[in-house]
């Protein structure tokens, strides 16, 4: 089932955070994750997720990194940064903290 | 694939105000989309829809077009401050390095050439040269002072002018007679005798006038013929000539005038030592050329005035005692001692005036004990040989401990200015004694190399942005300004500059390498290759950083890169910088030997050609792109204008940084130096007169008393 398009507003940048944190990953690699991981579950519109990712790096939680790929293009690589790691896992925790507290109410 | 680019340009439509940004992000957009495309058709869907599809997962152009221009708005407001900072600070920096350099490469050619013409102001050679003085030391007034009234035709006039502003000074009215007196501009002997009975007038009591007087008249009135020499090692004798009696008479009037007179002084040292107070403390090279010009620049005619009345003051006392006239002779024999102490009053302790002064005793010593033998007089003829001995003594016992021809090898270790003004001085010099002011030298000449350097990076800007502009115009507006990275901006001024200006200075201090324990004409060839290898090796590294980096980038943004020049340009210039390296720190020159630069000069010709091939080899391979197509106008735009901006922070680092070092390094060479930079004269120079003066003083006590 996929999932509304409101409700993704406010995740984007956690997962971002917490799939850099594995390793480093390009624009594309990320959307194609999600969908994968998700069995395309959320209905992103590919091209939200560049503003999302340029917004990480002007924050510092994230640095680009421009590579030449297998078929000799250039790629830009995304990797996660200190300040990124961090933010990662209170975002984590925070999501948590929040899914626990819908649960509870929509469950109990 | 037109819809695909019109879709990219829609997306980064919020971006254009930054094109390295807009093309950046593009770049990634489309990297992203054309997978997009490739997985769509490997599914089986024709291109066309497979474009589709993409776009249409991509999102609506506009929200994607506002969330990238809201997220990169702070990336690229901060951009756009940069470059506001880069243009309004940036530039007028360069410029004013750009001035800073025009005066560091030409004030020291002036400075050069006005060692031929002491007393000019470097204002009036900058003048004549139509050379570049940007920076004036002096306050008009002290120029007035320094080098009289320029405006005025000849040096007469320029030092006459002095005097007519402050027509009360003794100093500078004396100053005008002696330049009057010393100069061959005016003829009249009547209007200079005129001149100076006015000038005397101020200081009655001042016997120079007199002496000055006498010696313009009997310039005219008498002449000493020299005698055939027996051998090269004898002394050369003089017949004395008798030309007009009447003159001699009249300036053995002024003579005896003079000697009746309290004093006798021509200021100089007073108007010396004004103008050293007005030229001030400099701890520079050029300061300390300075210093001397101004020294020399300030005459002491009356040296050779005082020593033909010392000459012929005894011949006229002897043609008196010829025609009967005993008394009279008397009378001026006697006053050979008030005229010595006079002299020696006014000559100061300057080397020169001392020997002025020996030289007259010397003069008195051989012709005035006959003279009074013929009236005589043994007893005195006696006495005066013996007064006149520890007058001589000083000076003859110098020479035999100093005076020596100068070897060929000894001023080896010596700098330019000490090879011209020390040999005749005799002194016993070691390397260490004469190291200081050659590494000044060294040091002034690297100056000289890192102004030339900035001349290159500013003329290398100029041509930068006429090349940018260029390619805009035939690009329709679209150039690349990068912004490079604070690594990328380290790395240039690190590896281009830093390193290269750092492993000179570290081969500089290997003697054996650098050639710098020998004087610059024993090691020229070398230096010079050294200031070539920095004067390309600099610019040759910034360039190609700032190349690689900028074809880097350019890929990244899937910007035509132009194919790289082949394998032999390199070889070329690795051959060439190798070469020029050999020759500038191998030591092949041999001094003393027939072609001592010979090897040198051959490796660094051979080095300059092949760079120059290599050179002529680069600019045939880009001539056809860079003029003819447009292929890469973009890369060669972000070239130019990477290039500008990499040579203006050179500039300001060899500046702000590179030139203060080596004013500084100079500067503690000039104040370690003990033998070259005295107060108007070399110290050893100031040294001897002051001891030798100090035992013609002792002696003069003796015979007063």
């Amino acid at each position: 089932m996929a999932v509304n398009s409101d409700m993704m507003r406010g995740m984007a940048e956690p997962i971002i955070l917490k799939l850099l944190n594995h390793k480093k990953m390009y624009g594309y690699e990320i959307i194609k994750v999600v969908n994968e991981k998700t069995d395309n579950a959320f209905q992103w519109k590919e091209g939200t997720l560049y503003p999302c990712l340029h917004r990480l790096e002007a924050d510092g939680l994230i640095q680009s990194e421009w590579e030449i790929a297998d078929n000799g293009k250039p790629r830009k690589y995304y990797t996660l940064t200190k300040k990124g790691q961090a933010e990662m896992a209170a975002k984590v925790e925070e999501w948590s903290h929040f899914a626990q507290a819908v649960n509870t109410l929509l469950f109990a | 694939m037109d819809k695909l680019n019109q879709s990219l340009d829609l997306f980064t439509e919020g971006l254009r105000s930054d094109p390295e940004i807009r093309l950046d992000i593009r770049q990634e957009l489309q990297s992203h989309l054309e997978e997009k495309i490739a997985e769509e058709t490997a599914h089986g869907h024709s291109n066309e829809e497979s474009l589709e599809l993409a776009l249409k997962t991509f999102g609506s152009p506009v929200e994607v077009a506002d969330g990238l221009a809201a997220a990169n708005r702070k990336r690229m407001k901060l951009r756009a401050r940069m470059r506001l900072l880069a243009g309004t600070l940036l530039i007028p920096a360069v410029i004013i390095c750009a001035f800073f350099s025009l005066n560091m490469v030409f004030s020291p050619i002036d400075m050069i050439s006005s060692i031929d013409h002491p007393g000019e102001s470097l204002l009036e050679r900058s003048e004549k040269m139509h050379s570049f003085n940007l920076f004036r030391r002096f306050t008009p007034e002290q120029e007035f002072i320094l080098y009289g009234d320029h405006t005025k035709k000849n040096r007469i006039e320029q030092q006459k002018a002095i005097w007519e502003k402050f027509p009360d000074n003794k100093i500078y009215a004396t100053n005008y007679i002696l330049e009057l007196v010393n100069g061959d501009s005016v003829k009249d002997r009547n209007f200079i005798i005129d001149e100076i009975g006015r000038v005397g007038q101020l200081d009655p009591d001042n016997a120079l006038y007199n002496y000055i007087a006498a010696g313009v008249l009997l310039k005219d009135a008498c002449d000493e013929i020299q005698l055939p020499r027996v051998n090269r090692k004898a002394k050369p004798q003089y017949r004395f000539e008798l030309k007009d009696r009447a003159m001699l008479e009249k300036a053995m009037r002024e003579y005896l005038a003079g000697v009746n007179k309290k004093y006798c002084s021509s200021y100089t040292f007073n108007l010396l030592r004004q103008r050293q107070q007005i030229v001030g403390e400099d701890d520079s090279l050029t300061g300390q050329i300075e210093k001397m010009m101004v020294g020399a620049g300030i005459l002491a005619p009356q040296w050779h005035e005082y020593r033909i009345i010392g000459k012929y003051m005894p011949e006229y006392a002897g043609i008196l005692i010829k025609e009967g006239k005993k008394q009279e002779a008397l009378q001026y024999l006697n006053t050979w001692k008030q005229f010595i102490r006079h002299v020696n009053d006014d000559n100061g302790e300057w080397f020169v005036g001392v020997l002025n002064t020996a030289g007259i005793a010397d003069t008195d010593a051989e012709k005035l004990p006959p003279l009074y033998e013929k009236l005589g007089m043994a007893e005195t003829a006696k006495t005066v040989a013996l007064d006149t001995e520890p007058l001589r003594k000083p000076l003859r016992e110098w020479k035999e401990k100093s005076w020596q021809p100068p070897a060929p090898s000894r001023f080896d270790r010596a700098g330019l200015l000490a090879g011209m003004l020390l040999p005749w001085l005799g002194h016993e010099f070691t390397s260490e004694d004469l190291a200081p002011e050659r590494y000044a030298e060294y040091v002034f000449f690297q100056k000289i190399t890192l102004a030339m350097i900035n001349m290159f990076f500013i003329s290398g800007m100029i041509f930068a942005i006429a090349a940018a502009l260029y390619w805009r115009f035939r690009n329709g507006g679209r150039l690349l300004l990068l912004a490079p990275p604070p690594l990328m901006v380290l790395k240039v001024l690190g590896l281009g500059i830093v390193l290269p200006c750092v492993a000179y200075f570290m081969l500089s201090q290997i003697k054996l390498l650098s050639g710098y324990d020998c004087d610059i004409p024993i090691s020229v060839t070398r230096f010079l290759g050294q200031m070539i290898l920095l004067l390309l090796l600099i610019p040759a590294a910034i360039l190609t950083l700032t190349g690689k980096y900028v074809t880097a980038r350019c890929r990244e943004l899937g910007v035509a890169i132009p194919p790289p020049p082949g394998r032999i340009h390199k070889i070329a210039v690795m051959a060439g910088l190798m070469l020029l390296f050999i020759a500038a720190f191998a030591p092949l020159s041999v001094a003393h030997t027939r072609f001592p630069h010979l090897p040198t000069a051959i490796i660094l010709l051979v080095a300059l050609m092949i760079l120059a091939v290599a050179f002529i080899l680069l600019i045939g391979h880009w001539a056809s792109e860079l003029f003819i197509g447009r292929k890469y106008d973009v890369y060669y735009g972000a070239v130019a204008r990477m290039v500008m901006l990499a040579f203006a922070l050179a500039v300001l680092v060899l500046t702000f940084i590179f030139l203060p070092i080596l004013n500084w390094r100079e500067a503690e060479f000039i104040r370690q130096d003990r033998v070259m930079f005295g107060s108007g004269c070399t110290k050893i120079e100031e040294d001897a007169g002051k001891e030798l003066k100090a035992k013609i003083n002792q002696a003069m006590t003796k015979i007063s008393k």
